[in-house]
């Protein structure tokens, strides 16, 4: 089972699209390590996670439902 | 809202207040996009992108907040999605009160909570045909 993670601002432009998709993992943490080991850049942004349309605080737990999201720092108003 | 926020938009919005004639104070914060220059290139225009589903979910929390935590009488918030050229608006929140301490905090803690909490993303375009991505301080 995979995931859809759906990329926003930067994220989207460095994959060139807007979607990524990345083999089930149990949970944010997992989620951000797995992320993290296949695009090492990450490791220096301060990008947020978003489990059906929340910032996941602390450690979420992903279910095959969850809309994932990942999010560049923040740059409205 | 698609591109810049144009000055007779916020000048019409101001009008239709008019008969609302229990307000006594409106507060007004406009962003204008700035030409900031970096590395010697000159920032032209701002981008803006957004996960819409989860803004629009985080503007109705911010809304309800502030309505239960101040006495408005109304509340209008307007950000611009697409390109917007250095000098124009881009972002535009209008508070109205009975008196104005209300209005005043309320549009402050709006703006904030906006840089702070929406899925907003602006590419600062370049004269050089270049960009970057903006980040909020």
């Amino acid at each position: 089972m995979a995931l859809i993670i759906r990329l926003f601002g930067q994220f989207a432009e460095m994959a060139g699209s807007q979607t990524l998709e990345v083999d089930q993992v149990a949970d944010t943490d997992a989620l951000r390590r797995k992320l993290e080991t296949m695009f090492p850049s990450l490791q220096s942004i301060p990008y947020l996670v978003a489990v059906d349309k929340d910032v996941a605080t602390g450690n979420t737990v992903l279910q095959p439902s969850s809309v994932i999201a990942l999010l560049p720092p923040y740059s409205g108003g | 809202m698609q591109g810049a926020i144009a000055p007779a938009f916020v000048a019409e919005s101001i009008q239709k207040h008019s008969t609302k004639t229990d307000i006594g104070a409106h507060s007004i914060f406009m962003g204008q996009v700035r030409s900031d220059r970096i590395d010697g290139k000159t920032v032209t225009a701002i981008e803006y992108t957004t996960y819409e589903e989860m803004a629009l979910e985080k503007m109705h929390i911010i809304r309800e907040d502030i309505f239960s935590k101040y006495s408005l009488t109304c509340m209008h918030i307007h950000h611009s999605l697409g390109a917007v050229k250095a000098g124009d608006i881009c972002l535009f929140v209008f508070t109205s009160s009975g008196h104005r301490k209300a209005a005043i905090a309320a549009c402050e803690e709006v703006v904030e909570r906006i840089k702070n909490e929406l899925p907003i993303w602006g590419r600062e375009i370049f004269d050089n045909e270049t960009h970057q991505w903006k980040e909020n301080k």
